[in-house]
């Protein structure tokens, strides 16, 4: 997709324009509690101008530590057929430093009706992850499988809480990194980038944005722009578009994580 | 290749099809070997993604060793691991390079003539057994199903129960869209739950269906030309090369989806780079299948496969439709190692097409392939028999198109249609000679009007397909070949869907 910020007329430019609700600025120690609604590149043009619904939501939840490592709940609903829908929970300790790497976690998955109900035609499963010494463990059931991972690793979500420190801080950064694609498959040579903090166009009003790029095997190039205060207010990429939404507590009742109160945009 | 030769070879591939009842009767597994079923039924993983080109396999670089080769850009351990540890076929092909109608022919071994998808968004003529049904007649087999399907009419994944629910199989619910991004893992993880839960006594049929990485089509879309600023992804060397048939100088059979000139060099090179990456995210959906299979244990049959290519810029093409190698060779992987299939092996020698899916996994379960079926089991080849096989195979696109290929040469041509060739419908679209319009009567082939230009390309000497033969005299004789395996072969063996009901 067009990805030009400096073209009034591409999605991302109609998109902060438009649909971006400005959310409190993450507590002082870092932590958040933030949905996303997760729709695709396609989907938020024609959200806007017929209001057809996201493929699904995207709940994340942050929790500092004193020793400067965290704990990262995740919860994601993505729409199936039938009134079913694919859940996605996890529960996450991460380690002080840049790239939030991991150490224990926890993913369960399954199709179901509802985040508490049961799962669809054997479709439950729960994994047990740990990452240490340079070597990732996943545990399904009985059975383990280890791998050797060289540098730094994170999960896909835990950069949303990369890039909230980063652009806290103020700090730039251009890496590289190895990505567990969905909490369990190692993708290597990922790389973070800052692109610059740009004067963007909100439905806040104008203000600059962070920009990080991130690239890399099996990652159709994505951007996530965050508010000087940490607010990861949206990523779009590989046709995936997240967008930080006002909190609704009823309408994502349903899910454990309940977005903190934000405040609607002007 | 000598007529005569394709004639010997093809012998087994055409046993049976004078077979006149459209009942679902029972023939013999063809290639099966004699006694060749297993004491016990082995389980069945079929995964399916959808718009793979065969040169998207890391494992296949020594295959495709020019740059431009996509085996040079992507990172694909999963399926590097079952190209290593089963039997792959290189001169693998689709029955025809678009969804709905390679998925009829896949989950039936029929041609798409005969199951009546034409075109997109067209349901499998009803009495024609899907997969499913055929398992179900016929075996214990327990039919799961998850992931696009898009061969029941105008809808692509299936429902629990109803209308849109595919007929013998249960559902495993995914998907509310067409996106890999958002269906895949969805797919990926619910599939691994079933395999590593699964503890009946009954072996079971699962079938993976993914997207990726078929997201490159709304590529299209989203970049519908040179935007009016710079883009902001700065990938400099990370970008793939230009494959080097972008420009080349003979008329096309069929237009492309795109005007050539759509795109400036650097997004080219940007489809390329993003569909790469489409193909890792499948990569690694089917990596946590193939764990959940090894922890398993067990004799789990696993074949990949994919519906059609894409045409990753080469000839200047978009997605697919076309009869390019890009749109219409596809990887088929067999890993079996606790069934006997050889390990390792990249099979160049034999043609083999997605008709074969369905009478492959009929010959593994110790089941009859279906009635009229026009594939042929590969269990054989990759048990590494020796065994009589076709020379050339056959395919069908945008409704009036025919393909013969061999291991060297490619032969395209086309009846002349009525507008409307990628419209969906199964409305009469060949016309006679005497210019009145029918549907498809494989019997009149040589009356059905013609047109003058065809294509035909030397796969040997020119795999990027950048000279067209056809007109020139030397090739006469290739020419008259291929008219002849198609008119005399292939079509008269053809029973037209429009005879059946639609579903």
């Amino acid at each position: 997709m067009n990805h030009d910020y400096r073209d009034p007329g591409s999605l991302i430019s109609r998109l902060l324009a438009t649909h971006t609700a400005l959310p409190d600025a993450p507590a002082a120690d870092g932590d958040f509690r933030w949905v996303y609604i997760d729709s695709s590149t396609h989907h938020l043009p024609m959200k806007e101008a017929h209001g057809i619904p996201p493929l699904g939501e995207f709940h994340i939840a942050h929790t500092a530590r004193p020793n400067g490592g965290g704990q990262l709940n995740f919860a994601q609903r993505r729409v199936a057929i039938s009134g079913y829908s694919t859940f996605t929970t996890a529960q996450l300790e991460y380690e002080a430093g840049t790239w939030c790497v991991p150490r224990t976690w926890r993913v369960s998955t399954k199709v179901a009706q509802k985040l508490a109900g049961a799962p669809y035609m054997d479709s439950g499963l729960t994994k047990e992850c740990s990452y240490a010494n340079g070597e990732l463990i996943v545990r399904a059931g009985e059975h383990e499988r280890r791998t050797r991972i060289d540098g730094p690793v994170t999960c896909k979500p835990c950069l949303f809480a990369v890039v909230s420190a980063l652009a806290r801080k103020g700090e730039e950064i251009d890496g590289r990194f190895t990505v567990l694609d969905e909490f369990d498959v190692p993708l290597p040579g990922q790389r973070l980038r800052h692109r610059g903090r740009i004067e963007m166009q909100t439905r806040g009003g104008r203000m600059p944005l962070h920009c990080f790029e991130h690239t890399g095997p099996g990652t159709v190039p994505g951007l996530f722009w965050v508010t000087d205060s940490g607010a990861v207010i949206t990523y779009i990429g590989g046709m995936q578009g997240l967008v930080l939404q006002k909190a609704d507590e009823q309408a994502y009742d349903y899910l454990p994580i309940k977005p903190a109160t934000q405040e609607a945009a002007p | 290749m000598k007529r005569r030769d394709f004639i010997k070879t093809a012998g087994l591939t055409m046993a049976g099809a004078s077979l006149a009842s459209h009942g679902w009767t029972q023939t013999a597994a063809r290639g099966a070997a004699p006694g060749g079923t297993p004491m016990k039924k082995p389980n069945i993983l079929f995964i399916m993604c959808d718009q793979m080109c065969i040169d998207a396999i890391a494992a296949y670089r020594d295959a495709f060793q020019h740059e431009a080769f996509l085996a040079h850009h992507v990172y694909t351990p999963n399926l590097d691991e079952l190209v290593r540890n089963g039997v792959s076929f290189l001169h693998s092909y689709t029955p025809n390079p678009v969804c709905s109608p390679a998925r009829s022919s896949i989950f039936t071994g029929r041609w798409t003539s005969e199951t009546g998808v034409i075109v997109n968004n067209i349901g499998i003529d009803k009495d024609v057994p899907n997969m499913g049904q055929w398992f179900g007649e016929h075996s214990n087999y327990r039919r799961v199903y998850c992931g696009k399907w898009h061969a029941g009419g105008p809808w692509n994944n299936p429902t629990v129960d109803g209308p849109r629910k595919i007929p013998g199989f249960e559902t495993l619910p995914n998907g509310q869209d067409t996106w890999g991004r958002y269906m895949d893992y969805g797919i990926s993880s619910s599939v691994e739950a079933f395999l590593r839960n699964y503890r009946d006594e009954d072996p079971f049929l699962a079938v993976a269906s993914f997207m990726d990485p078929h997201d490159i089509c709304f590529w299209t879309p989203a970049y519908p030309g040179r935007t009016r600023g710079e883009d902001f992804f700065d990938l400099g060397d990370a970008l793939p090369p230009l494959p080097p048939n972008q420009d080349y100088g003979y008329q096309d059979l069929h237009p492309g989806p795109i005007g050539k000139s759509a795109y400036g060099d650097e997004h080219w090179r940007q489809y390329i780079y993003d569909y790469c990456r489409m193909v890792e995210r499948l990569d690694a959906n089917v990596g946590r299948l193939l764990n959940a299979v090894r922890d398993r244990g067990d004799d789990t049959l696993v074949v990949f496969y994919s519906d059609h290519g894409d045409g990753v810029g080469r000839h200047r093409r978009v997605q697919k439709w076309n009869g390019f190698q890009s749109d219409t060779r596809v990887p088929f992987i067999v890993y079996g190692p606790k069934l006997g299939v050889q390990q390792g092996v990249v099979d160049q020698s034999h043609v083999v097409n997605g008709v074969d899916i369905m009478p492959t996994l009929c010959d593994f379960a110790g089941i009859p392939a279906p009635p009229h079926c026009k594939g042929t089991s590969v269990r054989p080849l990759a048990e590494g028999r020796d065994v009589p096989w076709r020379s050339h195979t056959y395919m069908e696109m945008r409704k009036t198109g025919r393909i013969i290929v061999g291991s060297r040469y490619k032969y395209l041509m086309a009846y002349e249609g009525v507008p409307g060739e990628l419209q969906d419908s199964t409305e009469a679209c060949f016309r006679l000679a005497d210019g009145t319009v029918t549907e498809f009567r494989p019997a009149e082939g040589r009356s059905l009007r013609r047109r003058d230009h065809r294509l035909l390309f030397d796969l040997q000497d020119d795999p990027w397909e950048t000279v067209n033969l056809a007109a020139d005299p030397k090739y006469r004789d290739v020419v008259e070949e291929m008219e002849a395996i198609l008119h005399d072969e292939f079509e008269p063996n053809i029973i037209p869907g429009h005879a059946f009901t639609r579903a």
